[in-house]
């Protein structure tokens, strides 16, 4: 029962964690954020429900019901559905070369955030009150219930329109992404967008951790095109070239 | 007028915890508790669901609060502080979920053994005897079916199921159902009597005690108003043991995917007044000794206590009357 129950103390540190993390930033409210965060919500709640069913003698109400269902989605849906969803926003640039397009995304993310909650959520209801999971034929006092949980799958099932729709056409005619569209400090960002063969045509120089925001420690290297001039050149700072031509040939 | 942000996170920690505690109390989510067993699991889950709403409101609230506050203004370009760490702050995010989990995690303890999960009476079960085989040799049968007689204290087997309350151990209940699940129905013997029915009666504030087989495959005899569950398992013995504490009818649901038709598996559990239940015993007894009854139960044994079950739902009937009749396979002889 306690060792079930522990693995809420890591899952704990890390939700907290990403909290401290957002907090006191400067969050870009895009897609790929949203999602992110939407994860954590829902993350949450399948955390806690998850901690509820380690307890025996809860569980033995709740074992093999609906409640079990909605714990489980919270926890597989909501914990990687919408992780995945948040990388493909954030990576879509970097593997095609072209931006997804924002409004459709936040779109996305609205219609997916209400359908997996109207799917999911009365679930736990559902389960507490005595519809066991694997079933066809349910009581009829279930059937309001059920009811909006149809509802919410169908929302569900509408919300990845916009998605399909979105990377289709951006793929073909998105907005050009460009090297870094995010200014993000991570290695990845540095190379064009797809990536050439072999990653980089010339050798990169890192003279910033990736989690160095706000340390003024910004690689110019790293900067989109249209910022870079009016970036300043840390003290230390070698450009790429003279690095190059200063290390020992291979 | 400026309020100091020391002053607004105590009122916010403040609120946060009035409202987890009059929500953990007033959610109303469960469905009425009808044993003492019942009143102990809602308890627990009480006390696990005010920890969950203060957890949830504190996530859920930083989240909107960084969304509002911390997001990126158009044109701004600059990052945010860079703040590596804080040792203080991480002993306390460690130290909340470890305490709230080891509080839960004894308590649910408390509450099992309270149960009478850990009745060591409850184990009546004689386990599994793995017999050694050569090929082609015929199965003598896996199952160890002498089950050796139950000695006291006898610790080597855990519970399957939920015994007598502490307080109630080695005494034995004050009503005994044999409870034997089959595709797709339940079968209540009644040992003292011999009566066999397809739906439970059994008296108010009495103890009751169900000792649970399966026929074919696994089953899991599931009372949601009495918050007590309990697989049926082929060649193995469980039990439940309660106290029901309200007059009325509930649902028994079978709580294990069985086969095709187990949505269906459901009957009812009627907690009557003493005067009813004798009543309702002394009319079963009445029908099992006229002799034109009980040649009719005889030839149709389980089914009658099988067609008795509730058709709540239109479907289920068409079903019953489409389904293989699993009792014409494989008849239980619970009518001597
Ligand atoms: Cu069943």
């Amino acid at each position: 029962m306690i060792t079930t129950m522990v693995i809420a103390v890591p899952t704990g540190i890390k939700v907290f964690g990403w909290l401290a993390t957002i907090w006191g930033g400067k969050i870009q409210l895009n897609s790929a954020m949203l999602f992110a965060m939407g994860f954590i919500s829902m993350f949450v709640i399948g955390g806690i429900s998850g901690v509820m069913v380690a307890a025996v003698p809860f569980d033995i109400h709740v074992h093999d019901t609906y409640f079990i269902v909605a714990h489980l989605h919270y926890v597989l849906f909501g914990g990687s559905v919408f992780g995945i969803y948040s990388a493909i926003y954030h990576w879509f640039p970097k593997m095609t070369g072209r931006m997804l397009n924002e409004p459709l995304g936040i779109v996305h993310f609205v219609l997916t955030f209400i359908g997996m909650n109207l799917t999911f959520m009365p679930m736990h209801e559902l389960g507490l009150l005595g519809m066991n999971r694997r079933i066809a034929l349910y009581d009829p006092k279930f059937a309001t219930l059920n009811l909006v949980c149809t509802i919410g799958t169908y929302i569900l099932a509408v919300s990845t329109l916009p998605f399909l729709a979105n990377a289709g056409w951006s793929w073909i005619s998105g907005k050009k992404a460009g090297n870094n569209p995010w200014r993000a400090l991570t290695f990845e960002w540095m190379t064009t967008s797809p990536p050439a063969i072999e990653n980089f045509e010339q050798l990169p120089v890192l003279t910033s951790g990736p989690y160095d925001y706000g340390s003024g420690k910004r690689n110019p290297q790293m900067e989109p095109e249209e910022s870079q001039s009016n970036v300043e050149a840390p003290p230390g700072f070698i450009p790429p070239e003279e690095a190059r031509a200063g290390s020992p040939e291979p | 007028m400026k309020i100091p942000s020391n002053i607004l996170t105590l009122l916010a920690g403040v609120i946060l915890t009035l409202v987890s505690l009059w929500y953990g109390q007033n959610h109303g989510l469960l469905p009425e508790a009808a044993s003492d067993e019942a009143a102990l699991v809602d308890g627990l889950f009480n006390s696990m669901m005010t920890v969950s709403i203060g957890l949830f409101i504190l996530v859920q609230g930083v989240l909107i609060i960084s969304a509002i506050r911390f997001r990126r203004r158009t044109g701004d370009n600059t990052d945010g502080p860079p703040i590596h760490g804080n040792i203080p702050l991480e002993i306390v995010w460690t130290a909340i979920p470890a305490v709230i989990v080891l509080i839960i995690g004894v308590y649910s303890f408390d509450i099992y053994k309270a149960m009478g999960g850990f009745d060591p009476q409850a184990a009546t079960d004689p386990g599994i005897t793995q017999i050694a085989m050569l090929p082609g040799e015929s199965v003598p049968g896996l199952i160890d079916s002498s089950s050796p007689p139950k000695t006291r204290h006898a610790h080597n087997h855990v519970a399957l199921g939920v015994g007598a309350f502490p307080e109630d151990e080695g005494r034995p209940a004050d009503v005994n159902v044999d409870v034997m699940g089959l595709q797709y129905a339940w079968i209540f013997t009644y040992p003292d009597s011999g009566v066999t029915s397809g739906e439970l009666h059994i008296p108010v504030n009495q103890e009751v005690q169900l000792n649970i087989k399966a026929q074919d495959v696994l089953h899991a005899f599931w009372l949601p108003e009495f918050r007590l569950k309990q697989d049926a398992i082929p060649g193995r013995d469980t039990e439940l043991r309660f106290v029901p504490r309200h007059i009325g009818t509930y649902p028994v649901i079978c709580a294990e995917l069985c086969g095709a038709y187990h949505g269906a598996m459901n009957t009812k559990l009627y907690v009557q007044s003493q005067e009813e239940y004798d009543g309702w015993l002394q009319e079963q007894i009445a029908s099992l000794n006229d002799p034109n009854q009980a040649i009719a139960m005889r030839a149709i044994a389980p089914p009658r206590a099988a067609l008795t079950l509730n058709s709540w739902h239109p479907l289920q009937a068409k079903w019953k009357s489409t389904q293989p009749q699993p009792w014409s396979r494989s008849t239980p002889s619970t009518s001597q």
